[in-house]
């Protein structure tokens, strides 16, 4: 008591109601913490769940990726998942691009056509892009070699389709 | 009764840590409002949020922060204002201008831009920069006492001037509760390791495949792979071993929260941790590099590079001042989406990456962790040589009796 007492005259009122209140925000994000579980809804109150529940295979004898090459006034650039979005949230890139050559649903496809022209011309900085076309990129994969994989040297390269710029040039529409 | 006694003693106890003095205390937590905020703009220098305008619904989750946004119909305008406001507020912040106003338009701007990323792909590590060390700040609104424009109009209009040098409690207060949130993190991470369905320890050769997959990933990406990682894979005592300990590191983080030996081998475990998940198992964690600076004494560093006092704005009228941080605020916050110059300036034009930058990292922690385990190891040492000459002198003192 005598010590707790000793505490409280030594925080003056402002220091005192600041720690007060950071324990009771540490509280609220403690309780916060148990409740999230894994869900991301409650961001920023998340958890770190990684790899947590993982399932994983040895690697398999063959990876591939998705490569854009786009032709603006005859020159060739190649974009990869890297170039849309920082390490780590590169993914969605590679999601975009994937249903941008896929025809099972025309206007998710176009959607994402759209969305890709948009930021190819942002990357590049220019106005008008030639054509765009995706390639999957397959290499043969030894994963206890070093380098798992030649990346100058795929053993395939699938062209998944193709479009002009113009034609999606638009601004983004809802979908139909 | 006795629950509540036992809450009371409890709290007591919480004070007492929260209230302990920390060398140093204002003057390293001023001079952290500066790291942060280069931290922050070197952070922001690779991440472009224009490229999530128009991004379909079907990449996005639901996350509340950002549910009343549309955000499939905001342009690309939007975002870069986003970004540009969220830049010219850690310009003010960095030179500590209405300190408490930029903290809270940093977390909220943040807070709002983070979300948006998150929603399309979440990134753990960013919570710590984004949310919990600016909120923390915010709360006890003290990081801008010392090396800011504040603390010297203040000081030039008749104040008190704050010693760097001060040691009270209530400048680490927010850094303390980082701690506890960061000790909270890694314990979820370990718990996540081991319950809830998890595969981490019970399934044969998970790490061993993801060490593997790494490398892939890295040779695709065109990154340095891991020459280690077949030879690694193959020996599964030694994954199993590996798996084990991350688990008990990140278990026992929270021992960090003790002041001194302990803290100083756990931080810098968790500096070499992260750094050899981004060097060699393309683990993208680096956002969380900044939550460690808190625990560096910023100050002493200063004085070593710089005895004495800093008086470089001395002539300077203080309204030139302001004006100069606020045309420099707007200025940063134009440029920074007009071409790539300012953001290229910031990475050293990529140089400075989310990889590169741990390579002096890994060195220096694997320095201090050196230090911090032979501090460790000596007191140990003299822990137990006290129990044995206790040990030595009670049957002497009993005969005596």
């Amino acid at each position: 008591m005598a010590h707790h007492d000793q505490l409280d005259n030594r925080l003056h009122s402002t220091a005192r109601r600041q720690l007060r209140l950071t324990k009771a925000a540490l509280l609220v994000v403690l309780v916060g913490l148990c409740v999230v579980e894994l869900r991301i809804t409650a961001w920023p109150i998340v958890t770190w769940p990684m790899y947590g529940r993982r399932t994983t295979v040895f690697p398999l004898p063959s990876a591939s990726a998705i490569e854009l090459r786009v032709t603006v006034d005859r020159r060739l650039h190649k974009l990869t998942q890297v170039d849309f979005f920082p390490m780590g949230r590169t993914s969605v890139a590679e999601r975009a691009m994937q249903y941008a050559f896929d025809d099972t649903d025309p206007s998710l496809r176009d959607l994402h056509r759209t969305y890709l022209v948009q930021v190819v011309k942002r990357i590049l900085r220019t106005d008008e892009l030639d054509t765009l076309e995706g390639w999957r990129l397959e290499w043969v994969v030894d994963p206890l070699a070093l380098p798992p994989l030649d990346r100058a040297r795929p053993i395939r390269e699938v062209r998944l389709g193709g479009f002009s710029g113009s034609r999606y040039s638009g601004t983004m529409q809802g979908r139909p | 009764m006795m629950t509540y006694g036992i809450f009371r003693r409890l709290n007591v106890s919480v004070d007492a840590w929260f209230t302990a003095s920390e060398t140093n205390a204002a003057g390293r937590t001023g001079l952290y409002r500066i790291v942060f905020s280069v931290f922050y703009l070197w952070h922001l220098s690779s991440h472009s949020a224009a490229n999530l305008a128009g991004l379909p619904d079907e990449h996005r989750s639901r996350v509340l922060l950002v549910e009343w946004i549309q955000s499939t119909s905001l342009s690309p305008l939007f975002f870069e204002l986003l970004e540009s406001s969220l830049v010219a507020a850690l310009v003010i912040l960095m030179f500590g201008y209405r300190v408490r106003v930029a903290t809270a338009a940093v977390l909220i701007l943040g807070c709002l831009y983070e979300a948006c990323f998150v929603s399309v792909d979440a990134e753990h590590s960013t919570i710590l920069l984004t949310f919990y060390i600016p909120f923390f700040m915010l709360l006890a609104d003290r990081w801008g006492s010392t090396y800011s424009l504040d603390a010297l109009i203040e000081q030039r209009a008749g104040g008190p001037a704050t010693n760097p040098g001060d040691s009270s409690w209530y400048y680490f207060l927010p850094a303390r509760a980082v701690m506890v949130v960061l000790a909270a993190l890694f314990f979820s991470s370990a718990v996540f390791k081991v319950a809830f369905g998890a595969t981490w320890l019970t399934r044969p050769g998970l790490l061993a495949n993801i060490i593997l997959d790494k490398n892939v990933k890295a040779a695709i990406l065109e990154l340095p792979v891991n020459p280690l990682a077949p030879t690694l894979a193959q020996i599964p005592q030694l994954v199993d071993t590996l798996s084990y300990l991350v688990v008990l590191f990140e278990g026992t983080f929270f021992l960090a929260l003790f002041k001194g030996k302990l803290r100083n081998f756990y931080i810098s475990l968790a500096l070499i941790f992260h750094s050899a998940n981004a060097l060699w198992f393309v683990v993208s964690f680096t956002p969380v590099l900044v939550v460690y600076g808190l625990f560096v004494d910023w100050q002493t560093l200063r004085e070593r590079l710089r005895p004495g006092q800093i008086s470089l704005f001395e002539s300077v009228p203080s309204r030139s001042l302001v004006w100069a941080t606020l045309i420099l605020a707007v200025g940063g916050g134009i440029l920074w989406n007009y071409g790539t110059g300012l953001r290229t300036a910031i990475n050293l034009d990529g140089l400075l990456n989310w990889r590169t930058i741990w390579y002096p990292v890994l060195l220096l922690s694997l320095v201090w962790w050196l230090l911090a385990s032979r501090d460790l190891v000596r007191s140990a040492g003299g822990i137990l040589d006290n129990l044995r000459s206790r040990q030595t002198t009670l049957p002497a003192d009993s005969r005596r009796s």
